[in-house]
């Protein structure tokens, strides 16, 4: 059984070989990316600017708070459902804490 | 159900319901954006902001989700005694139910951020959206209630 379960694991320069192939189709792609994104007209200038200046304004950090309010609040109500939940059910389904549940 | 099981479909069911808004209503119909009703996105610029804010929202619901998918890592290492998959699913749906109520009646009413759609029809959409929160959350409730009831008769035929 060993030395087939050997057999069936790749060796180690093959495995190298396909990490590097990996790598390097990650880099080509990130190239390809770059290229397009300097190669886009919109994206410097004046609109970029623009953008850039009403996203980053004065009301940024309340912006910021009133989008994820939602989340905050939907957290909140998980963390409570959390904390007052027992660890595990009581034997039998219902909540208890302390007690092991059925198998 | 342990209560980390619980607190895992919970958080991802919040996450998911996030991002089925993100996915469904700001790309694929495009009816809305997170601040559209406030920065309606009729210009280029317009719409880029608007797509940060998107952007912002849902890095949100990602970390809601990664953290679901934490709990859920930290529910199976302490090895439950089962994984009832019908609870979890409750769970699952309970969460995307609390998304759309919350986010509802956060940012559609309270805080007037956006509508599910702008124009004639935008009060009939954001109380369907309620609608379909709350039965998510009734769903959910029942199906939690119904597999706490399957555990316990199976106690009771063991006993």
């Amino acid at each position: 059984m060993a030395p087939a379960a050997a057999a069936a694991r790749p060796a180690g320069g093959a495995e190298r070989v396909g990490g590097v192939a990996r790598m390097a189709g990650l880099a080509a792609l990130l190239a390809l990316a770059t290229a397009q994104v300097g190669g886009c007209e919109q994206c410097g200038g004046e609109l970029r600017r623009q953008v850039r200046a009403a996203i980053f304004a004065a009301d940024f950090a309340g912006n910021v708070l009133v989008v994820l309010a939602p989340l905050l609040v939907l957290l909140a109500l998980v963390l409570a459902v959390h904390l007052r939940a027992p660890p595990r059910p009581r034997r039998g389904g219902a909540p208890h804490a302390g007690t092991a549940s059925p198998p | 159900m342990t209560r980390r099981q619980l607190t895992a479909g919970l958080l991802l069911g919040l996450g998911l319901g996030g991002f089925v808004d993100g996915i469904v209503f700001h790309q694929l119909a495009q009816t809305h954006n997170l601040l559209s009703a406030r920065l309606p996105p009729t210009t280029l610029a317009a719409l880029e902001i608007n797509m940060f804010w998107d952007g912002v929202f849902h890095a949100g619901t990602w970390l809601l989700t990664a953290a679901g998918a934490g709990m859920l890592w930290a529910a199976g290492a302490e090895r439950p005694p089962a994984w009832p998959a019908r609870a979890f699913a409750g769970a699952l749906l309970v969460g995307w139910g609390l998304f759309n109520l919350v986010e509802g009646v956060l940012d559609h009413h309270l805080l007037g951020l956006h509508h599910v759609v702008h124009g004639r029809h935008q009060l009939l959409a954001d109380l369907l959206f309620l609608g379909a929160g709350a039965a998510f959350v009734v769903i959910g409730l029942a199906l939690m209630r119904s597999s706490r009831r399957q555990s316990a008769a199976a106690v009771e035929r063991t006993l």
